[in-house]
C-alpha cells in the first residue's frame, strides 16, 4: 500500500490542526490580552475614579484647607485677638466709646 | 449700628453700649450698670461718710466682717498691689488727701499694747498687713484704704458680667474710660478709640469680646502744689505724683481691673514698665511725654503717630 500521499495529507491536516490551534492559542490570549488590557483598564478607571473621588476629598480638603485657611486666618485673626484681645479696628466708622485716662 | 446710654458717674461719664439688636435691652443693661456701681459707691467711696469703707472704719482696725462686696473690692486691690509689687497701693487714701501728712504716725494710740507693738515691728508695707480671711477684714491702724485704682475697673468688669448674666446678650460698659465687655460680639466687634487727651494720638482697635481695656494718664486730675504740677497717681515708695515718663498708658487684658493694674503700675514704674509690660504678654501702647507712641505685645501698629491730629477729637 501506498502510503506516501497518506502522510503528506496527515502532515496537512496536522499543520492544518496546529495553525487552528495556535490560532485558537492565539485568539484566547489575545481575549486574555484584551480582557486582561481591560481589567486592567478597569482598574486604572477604578484608580481613576478613586483618584478622580480623592481628588473629590482633596478639593473638599481643599475646600477644608481653603476652610481651615479661613479659618485659621480668621482665627488668626480671632486668634491674634485671643492671645491678646486686640486687633486692628477700623479707622472710618464710629467707635463704640472710647478709652481715657481717668 | 448700636444702642448705648450715657450718663454722669464719679466725676465722670458712663457708658452701656449694646448690638442694635440688643437695643430692647438697653433700660435694663442701664439699670444692670446702675445698679452694681451704686453698690461698689455704698460699699467703698471714699466721698461719702456712709460708705461701708468709712462708716466702719474703726471697726475695720479691730477686724470685722464686712459685706461681700466689699470684700471682694478689697481682694481685688490686694492683688492689684501683689501683681505690681506694691505699685498699686491700696493704702495710698491719707496720702493722696494730704501730700506729706504720715497718717500711720500721727494715729498711732498713745498707749502701746501687745497688738500694737507687734504692728509697730510689722515693717512690711501697709497692703502687706490687711487681712483679709473671707469676708473677715482687719486694716492697718492708721491706714485708709483708697480702692479708687481698681474699684472703678472691677465696677465696669461687674456690670458688663451682670448684664450678660442677666440679659443673655452681648455689652460693653465704660465707666470714665475703663471698659469692659462681656457676652457675645456684636456685629464689626466692639470698636474703641484710644485717646486721652485732644490733640493726643489716637488708634482705632477692636477688643475681643470679654476682654477690657484700660488707660492710665499722668495728664487728668492734676493739680499744681507750690508751683510743682501733680498728678492722681502716686508712686509709694515716695507717696509722690510718679514721674511722668508716659503721657498714658492703655493696656488690654481679660479683665478691666487687671488692666487698669497693669496701666497703673506701668504709669509708676515709668521707664521700667516697658520691659515689665512686655513680659506681661499684654497688649500696651504708652504715649511718651513727647507724643511718641509705643505699641507692644500685640497692640496693632497699623495708627497714625502724631500729636494735634485730624483725628484727634
Amino acid at each position: 500500500m501506498d502510503t506516501r500521499g497518506t502522510g503528506r495529507r496527515s502532515a496537512r491536516i496536522t499543520s492544518a490542526l496546529v495553525s487552528l490551534g495556535g490560532l485558537a492559542v492565539a485568539t484566547v490570549t489575545g481575549a486574555g490580552l484584551w480582557f486582561g488590557h481591560e481589567q486592567a483598564g478597569t482598574t486604572t478607571t477604578d484608580t481613576s475614579t478613586s483618584t478622580t473621588t480623592d481628588s473629590g476629598s482633596g478639593t473638599r480638603t481643599s475646600s477644608d484647607a481653603a476652610t481651615d485657611s479661613g479659618s485659621s486666618s480668621s482665627s488668626s485673626s480671632t486668634d491674634t485677638s485671643t492671645d491678646t484681645g486686640v486687633s486692628q479696628g477700623t479707622t472710618g466708622g464710629s467707635s463704640d466709646t472710647t478709652t481715657t485716662g481717668s | 449700628m448700636r444702642a448705648a446710654a450715657e450718663w454722669d458717674l464719679w466725676t465722670t461719664t458712663a457708658r452701656v453700649v449694646l448690638d442694635h439688636r440688643d437695643r430692647r435691652h438697653l433700660a435694663a443693661a442701664e439699670s444692670c450698670v446702675r445698679e452694681v456701681t451704686a453698690a461698689v459707691d455704698a460699699a467703698c467711696s471714699r466721698f461719702r461718710d456712709d460708705s461701708e469703707l468709712l462708716s466702719r472704719a474703726d471697726d475695720l482696725v479691730r477686724g470685722t466682717e464686712v459685706s461681700p462686696l466689699l470684700a471682694t473690692l478689697v481682694h481685688q486691690a490686694v492683688d492689684a498691689a501683689r501683681l505690681s509689687d506694691g505699685d498699686v497701693d491700696p493704702t495710698l487714701g491719707r496720702r493722696m488727701a494730704s501730700l506729706g501728712y504720715d497718717a500711720a504716725f500721727a494715729d498711732a494710740p498713745p498707749v502701746p499694747s501687745p497688738d500694737t507693738v507687734a504692728r509697730a515691728l510689722d515693717r512690711r508695707p501697709a497692703w502687706q498687713r490687711i487681712l483679709l480671711s473671707g469676708t473677715f477684714l482687719r486694716v492697718p491702724a492708721g491706714v485708709t484704704l483708697d480702692l479708687g485704682a481698681t474699684a472703678k475697673a472691677a465696677a465696669a468688669d461687674m456690670a458688663a458680667a451682670s448684664i450678660t448674666a442677666r440679659l443673655g446678650i452681648g455689652a460693653l460698659v465704660s465707666l470714665g474710660g475703663d471698659v469692659a465687655t462681656a457676652g457675645p460680639d456684636p456685629s464689626g466687634g466692639w470698636q474703641v478709640r484710644v485717646q486721652d487727651q485732644a490733640g493726643d494720638p489716637v488708634d482705632h482697635v477692636r477688643i475681643a469680646s470679654g476682654w477690657s481695656v484700660a488707660t492710665s494718664s499722668t495728664q487728668k486730675r492734676c493739680w499744681a502744689q507750690d508751683g510743682t504740677a501733680r498728678h492722681h497717681i502716686l508712686d509709694p515708695r515716695w507717696g509722690l505724683p510718679a514721674d511722668p515718663v508716659w503721657r498714658s498708658v492703655t493696656v488690654v487684658a481679660p479683665s478691666c481691673t487687671t488692666a487698669n493694674t497693669m496701666t497703673t503700675a506701668a504709669v509708676v514704674r515709668g521707664h521700667g514698665a516697658v520691659e515689665w509690660l512686655r513680659q506681661s504678654g499684654r497688649a500696651a501702647r504708652l504715649v511718651a511725654a513727647d507724643g511718641s507712641v509705643l505699641r507692644i505685645g500685640g497692640w496693632p501698629d497699623d495708627q497714625v503717630d502724631h500729636l494735634g491730629g485730624a483725628d484727634a477729637a
